[in-house]
């Protein structure tokens, strides 16, 4: 008997791509001069890795200006935040308390505020920008959410060729 | 960027004998890999996972393991570390 989390990690690959060929990026995404500003990630427990394997990838190919911080690290504990930076934050049900709070923080800041959330979950933010990933998990060990989240990011930083995705229909 | 597939290119040979001890590790990117694998496994499997970076772990938990500790590591052939690593586990 095949589990809903080996169903899950093995529906990855369909998921990734239809996302990444029919679900665009929102185009608010591309004003942002994101080469430029710092850009801060924030999440908490699978999302923190989301947030921390962000900050490699936006380090190793954008720039090295960006941090990854655990949402209740954040709201608990000062953290320096501009206006200048660019506040994202991974959430997949939107639901996490202190992820919110992250992000409220940063939006009264003046910060750019990204919201990276799975298809469905509560519009409860005043994110600037919503990128939507894949619809909710239904099983606990989240997995989809994880690697769909990233695979965003990838979208952003532009590591996605469509055409080869096509391809490989 | 090609995917074709998300199976392992290798097969398992051995199932790991852990029981409680069993220690997850990376380096830089990989060592949020390990993390998140050590969380999936404690959540699927309700066992105790340990994860560490790889140079977190050499610098004091290492002491931790025997001959009874799994290890899995996700590092790169280029990490000069990765080698102080095994040799320290194979001792």
């Amino acid at each position: 008997m095949v589990s809903l989390y080996e169903t899950n990690v093995l529906n990855q690959l369909e998921e990734w791509r239809s996302m990444l060929l029919y679900s665009h990026l929102p185009s608010a995404l591309y004003t942002i001069d994101s080469d430029k500003r710092r850009v801060v990630f924030v999440g908490i427990g699978s999302s923190y890795w989301a947030a921390k394997i962000s900050e490699f990838l936006w380090r190793e190919y954008i720039n090295s200006n960006c941090i990854s911080l655990q949402s209740y690290n954040f709201v608990k504990s000062p953290h320096y935040i501009s206006p200048n930076d660019i506040f994202v934050v991974f959430s997949h049900r939107g639901t996490k308390t202190y992820s919110i709070q992250a992000l409220e923080v940063a939006k009264k800041v003046g910060a750019r505020t990204i919201f990276i959330t799975g298809i469905g979950s509560r519009d409860n933010t005043a994110a600037d920008i919503r990128i939507e990933t894949c619809p909710q998990e239904n099983c606990g060990a989240f997995t989809i959410s994880l690697t769909s989240a990233i695979a965003r990011i990838l979208q952003w930083i532009g590591l996605f060729d469509n055409e080869i995705l096509k391809d490989s229909e | 960027m090609m995917i074709d597939n998300i199976r392992l290119p290798i097969k398992i040979q051995r199932i790991p004998t852990y029981v409680t001890n069993f220690v997850i590790i990376g380096d830089l990117i990989r060592e949020t890999i390990s993390h998140e694998v050590a969380l999936k496994i404690s959540e699927t499997c309700y066992l105790p996972v340990r994860s560490f970076g790889l140079e977190q772990f050499l610098h004091g938990p290492k002491v931790t393991i025997d001959k009874q500790t799994s290890i899995l590591v996700f590092t790169s052939l280029i990490q000069p570390r990765r080698e102080s690593l095994l040799t320290y586990a194979k001792l």
